[in-house]
């Protein structure tokens, strides 16, 4: 079984090989990814099936896309979850590892213009890389950030007193912000304060853009730090982060947590204390969308879910392993939808958008609020389908924008505590189809239907 | 800013919903509801002093020279003043329970003689006469003297004077029901106006409280529909026909030559004309079907501005009649639709009218979305009601096609054109149903109709800029345009519309963390945001369609209150008047 994962690995690396010949441009880069994805998702489905660990095929594809994609929504109810062999609860997490650095390198080296021009104008560093070596050079320094910093967090693992096996399996699905763990019970299960923290600062590192990374190795560690405070993305992304905690921690201490309202598994909120360890780990899994799980916020008070549901969908930031619309672009919207009643004040004025000192230009922007008016439709046309096979609009739109986002849980019958072992079949290959189209953000999969995309 | 100008023009504002303050004032005269009667007129004055107030506000009486008046002189505070005085006075005073009318009453019968009732009636009636030949006066106070006319009034006087014109309308529609037997506080007042104003037809008065209301507060209540409805039409086609709307514009080759040629009265008189023309079309059809004339205008009312307010607390269910949810769906689909292909084939006949209907490519998308839902859902129905108990909960054996097909094109159209008229309890329907039923509202009726939504031609452009979007991913470099019935569109329209979308989330992504923050379960908050920004009425769970908005929190029912006005003033036109930047000279 693990050979077949070798193989799917080797198919990956081959990607990356050919990547660099001749004639191979943008569209090709493109048809390549989409396909490759696909692929290797599909793939990856055959270890479980062919061992017999997942028999039925729906459920096996949908944890190998949830692995590949880094999503970490899983099929496996809690006793199966407890009970699977070390050989799949790798396999599982690894999935999770190289999806993280696929996408990393495709959105920071692939399509670093276009679409993604908004992050490269932010790094001034990659913006002079238009070579061959250099392109080179930029992808092995970001393995190299990504496999380092995974080394390092098993090591921080293993001095709180965890086992190397389990560290790894943690390290390699927090470092791709993905959500798979060996227990049903999540990070919940260790109970132990250092490991949460470990795991919260790793996410955290992970939801950074990965060119920063790439600029410190390159340039110096002052000169990254300095273009890492420069950067409006970072500062909001930690500012959401501060805010939604603090928002969050007070309101569960108000309202107390376990005092007999919600049942057994809350512990109890009047401790500020507490209430800060779960919020801010709940709020760092979410924001970066890898969904581990240390509390069941589905049954915190209403205003913290949907705080929590918005996080998700914001995500992280762009050029990181994290999921969601990412926190650039939403910054791009705000301003455009600000700008927006300044224009209809003054409709002839001219008002360009700034962005870290670079003006934005004007078809940029209607691309990025396009693509957020598309990501929030995609999340509604989910809860659409979803409801077709019978689902409630909770459930439906929350298990939707989990896969989209790549985050993992969502509320009600897909909430933390809970699977997707119930959803029927059709339910699972809509929710593995939101966890691609979201993965590769939207284009690389859906230009593969476009006709005039394959034209000569 | 020429701040004098936007007081004097909200001063007219007042007195304009003065007079219409009067009508039900009338209707509470045919019906001998006196305590409605007072309500009304109580409102009525106090609207007409303080509009009163603001249009003299720098006049100087009549020895003054033209030419100093119009020099930004002084306001004249007097005025203003006495009419402030007189407000509170009408305001605070403990008359008004019609038992003050009726003591008058007895005085004067026993003057001159007359039976009670009969000086009972002739004292309303000159109150109301009095009423309308002083508002009158005043309202065309300007015009005559044209001290201010038409100089220095450009697009910002314009916007201030449309968003403030909605929140006082809604201040001012609610008192009389403050005022009157039905006695609700300002909270659920304001609400209960702005829903009646802004045509969304949410209610905060449960079944029983509608069904026991006075019939001129009853008229009152589906009246502000039909106000707010040709307000908005005469808004968002005649004041703002370029910027965020010229794609009407552009769209309605019609219109657009029609605009250079006549003036911007010409084509708000036609609108009016187009208007009650349609209005009397219904009511003649409601009255062949057997409803009385007072019925017949309520629900004409609620249908062509889109409202849903009813007399009855079951709504159109209530008759109990195919043929009038017949003839209330086929005017609820034409309300949806732009009101300047009626203006055309009122002037230049039915076929150049519905020539441009059809030419219109948003029309077509928008009838197209009806009648496929209407397929689906009547196959869903039909599928659903032959098979489990769906007879469960009251609702009708849908295992027959043509019960399934009725109520399925009642509630779809109703629906989609936001006006939330009930037949069925959708509520109850299967899951895929309701969920379909919140995207139609989502995406609304016809741009330059009264039909709230984010209009059918926002979704045409949005789907076309995302599909070249993919091109442009694709390709770079290359130059796409999206085009609009064959006309290429400004890149600054298309992200404009594109923005307005990301406006509508963020707002209603505000507002539905805001109602869960006070409890309210998620389903029942973002279907009442849905409801209330899209000007729909009725939306899922707690605030489904046999249910009302009464059980919210003060807090969230102003909150809906601002929604209304936001999604029906397509938000500009309010946050503005928050923008300092906005008031500035």
């Amino acid at each position: 079984m693990f050979l077949i994962g070798l193989i799917a690995e080797l198919r990956r690396d081959l990607r990356e090989a050919g990547a660099h010949g001749k004639q191979f441009y943008r569209r090709e880069g493109l048809a390549t990814v989409g396909l490759a994805w696909v692929l290797i998702g599909l793939g990856g489905a055959l270890p479980f099936l062919l061992s017999g660990t997942i028999p039925n095929l729906p459920d096996a594809i949908f944890e190998s896309f949830s692995g590949f994609t880094t999503t970490g929504a899983t099929i496996l109810p809690a006793e199966r979850l407890d009970a699977l062999a070390h050989a799949f609860g790798f396999w599982r997490a690894f999935s999770h590892w190289v999806g993280g650095i696929g996408i990393v390198l495709v959105f920071v080296i692939l399509f670093p213009a276009g679409g993604r021009s908004l992050f490269r104008s932010e790094v001034p560093g990659i913006d002079r890389e238009a070579s061959y070596q250099r392109v080179r050079d930029s992808a092995w320094a970001l393995v190299r950030v990504y496999v380092g910093l995974t080394v390092i967090e098993v090591v921080c693992y293993s001095i709180a007193g965890i086992s190397i096996y389990e560290g790894v399996i943690h390290a390699f699905s927090t470092m791709a912000t993905g959500g798979f763990s060996s227990h049903s019970k999540s990070i919940g299960y260790f109970d132990s304060t250092p490991v949460e923290f470990i795991t919260m600062l790793f996410m955290f590192l992970a939801g950074i853009n990965f060119a920063y990374y790439d600029t410190a190795l390159r340039l110096g560690p002052r000169r990254g730090i300095r273009t890492l405070m420069r950067s409006s993305e970072l500062r909001l992304y930690v500012g959401m982060l501060a805010g939604s905690i603090l928002v969050i921690t007070v309101g569960l201490w108000f309202w107390g947590g376990g005092n007999g309202a919600v049942g057994v598994d809350l512990p109890d909120y009047s401790q500020a204390g507490r209430a800060l360890r779960d919020v801010s780990f709940t709020v760092v899994s979410v924001q970066t969308c890898t969904g581990y799980v240390t509390a069941d916020f589905d049954r915190w008070p209403e205003f913290a879910r949907v705080i929590l549901m918005i996080l998700a969908f914001v995500g992280a930031c762009a050029g990181s392993t994290g999921g969601g619309l990412k926190v650039v672009r939403l910054i791009v919207i705000v301003k455009a939808s600000l700008r927006s009643f300044s224009q209809f004040a003054r409709p002839r004025a001219r008002l360009p958008l700034r962005l870290d000192g670079n003006v934005l230009d004007e078809s940029l922007i209607s691309t990025v609020i396009g693509y957020g008016v598309m990501w929030m439709m995609a999340c509604i046309l989910g809860t659409f389908l979803l409801a077709c096979v019978g689902i409630d609009p909770v459930t439906g739109l929350t298990a939707s924008l989990s896969c989209l986002n790549n985050f993992g849980p969502g509320l009600h019958l897909v909430g933390p505590s809970l699977d997707y072992s119930w959803m029927p079949g059709a339910g699972k290959l809509i929710c593995v189809s939101l966890m691609v189209v979201g993965r590769l953000e939207f284009y690389a999969l859906v230009v593969l239907f476009l006709p005039r995309f394959w034209r000569a | 800013m020429n701040h004098h100008a936007v007081l004097h023009l909200i001063g007219q504002v007042f007195l304009l919903l003065a007079i219409f303050l009067l009508v039900p004032t009338g209707v509470a005269l045919g019906y001998n509801e006196h305590h409605a009667f007072t309500a009304c007129l109580r409102a009525a004055l106090i609207s007409g002093f303080l509009g009163y107030g603001l249009v003299h506000l720098k006049s100087r009486g009549k020895g003054v020279e033209k030419r100093k008046a119009s020099l930004g002189t002084r306001p004249n505070l007097l005025r203003l003043g006495a009419s402030l005085v007189a407000v509170l006075f009408l305001f605070l005073s403990p008359l008004g329970d019609g038992e003050d009318l009726v003591q008058l009453a007895h005085h004067v019968s026993w003057l001159s003689n007359l039976h009670i009732d009969h000086s009972l009636l002739a004292i309303e009636f000159l109150l109301l006469v009095g009423g309308a030949l002083f508002f009158f006066r005043e309202i065309r106070y300007d015009y005559k003297r044209g001290e201010l006319g038409q100089k220095e009034f450009y697009r910002r006087e314009g916007l201030a004077v449309v968003g403030l014109s909605w929140l006082v309308a809604g201040l001012i529609g609610a008192l009389p029901f403050v005022f009157s037997d039905a006695r609700l506080g300002m909270t659920d007042a304001f609400f209960e106006a702005v829903s009646g104003f802004t045509t969304t037809g949410s209610t905060i008065l449960s079944g029983e409280a509608i069904d026991a209301l006075d019939r001129s507060i009853t008229f009152w209540r589906s009246f502000t529909h039909w106000l707010g409805g040709i307000g908005i039409v005469l808004v968002f086609v005649v004041l703002f026909p370029s910027g965020g709307r010229s794609l009407f514009r552009s769209e309605v080759p019609g219109v657009s030559r029609e605009a250079v040629r006549s003036r911007v009265r010409d084509s708000a008189m036609g609108l009016m004309r187009a208007y009650i023309f349609l209005t009397g079309l219904q009511v003649a059809c409601y009255m062949v079907a057997g409803l009385d004339l007072f019925e017949a205008l309520v629900h004409s009312f609620g249908t062509l501005a889109t409202g849903g307010f009813s007399s009855h607390s079951e709504s159109i269910a209530y008759f109990r009649s195919p043929v009038v949810e017949g003839i209330t769906t086929l005017f609820m689909f034409l309300a949806g639709i732009n009101f300047a292909v009626y203006d055309s084939a009122l002037r230049h006949g039915a076929k150049r009218g519905f020539g441009l209907a059809w030419r219109s490519s948003e029309v077509r998308l928008y009838s197209g979305i009806i009648l496929g839902s209407i397929t689906v859902i009547t196959l869903v129905l039909w599928f659903w009601g032959g098979s489990n108990g769906a007879s469960a909960s009251g609702l009708p054996d849908y295992s027959r096609i043509s019960s399934a097909l009725r109520d399925s094109s009642f509630v779809v159209v109703s629906v989609q054109t936001s006006t939330g008229y009930g037949t069925a309890d959708f509520d109850q329907w299967p899951q895929f149903v309701r969920v379909l039923l919140m995207g139609l509202a989502f995406v609304g009726a016809c741009a330059g109709s009264t039909g709230g939504g984010l209009k059918v031609v926002r979704f045409m452009v949005l789907a076309k800029a995302s599909l070249r979007s993919f091109q442009l991913f694709a390709r770079p470099r290359a130059r796409f345009f999206v085009r609009m019935n064959g006309h290429p569109l400004d890149e600054e329209m298309v992200s404009g519309i594109v923005g307005y979308f990301g406006m509508w989330f963020l707002v209603a992504g505000a507002a539905t963390l805001a109602l869960t923050a006070m409890n309210i379960e998620p389903v029942t908050a973002a279907t009442s945001v849905l409801a209330t920004l899209n000007n729909i009425g009725p939306g899922l769970n707690m605030v489904g369609p046999t249910q009302n908005f009464g059980w919210m929190p003060e807090a969230g029912k102003l909150l809906s209150s601002v929604l209304m006005i936001l999604g029906r003033l397509e938000f500009y036109a309010v946050v503005v008047l928050f923008l300092p930047r906005f008031w500035r000279i």
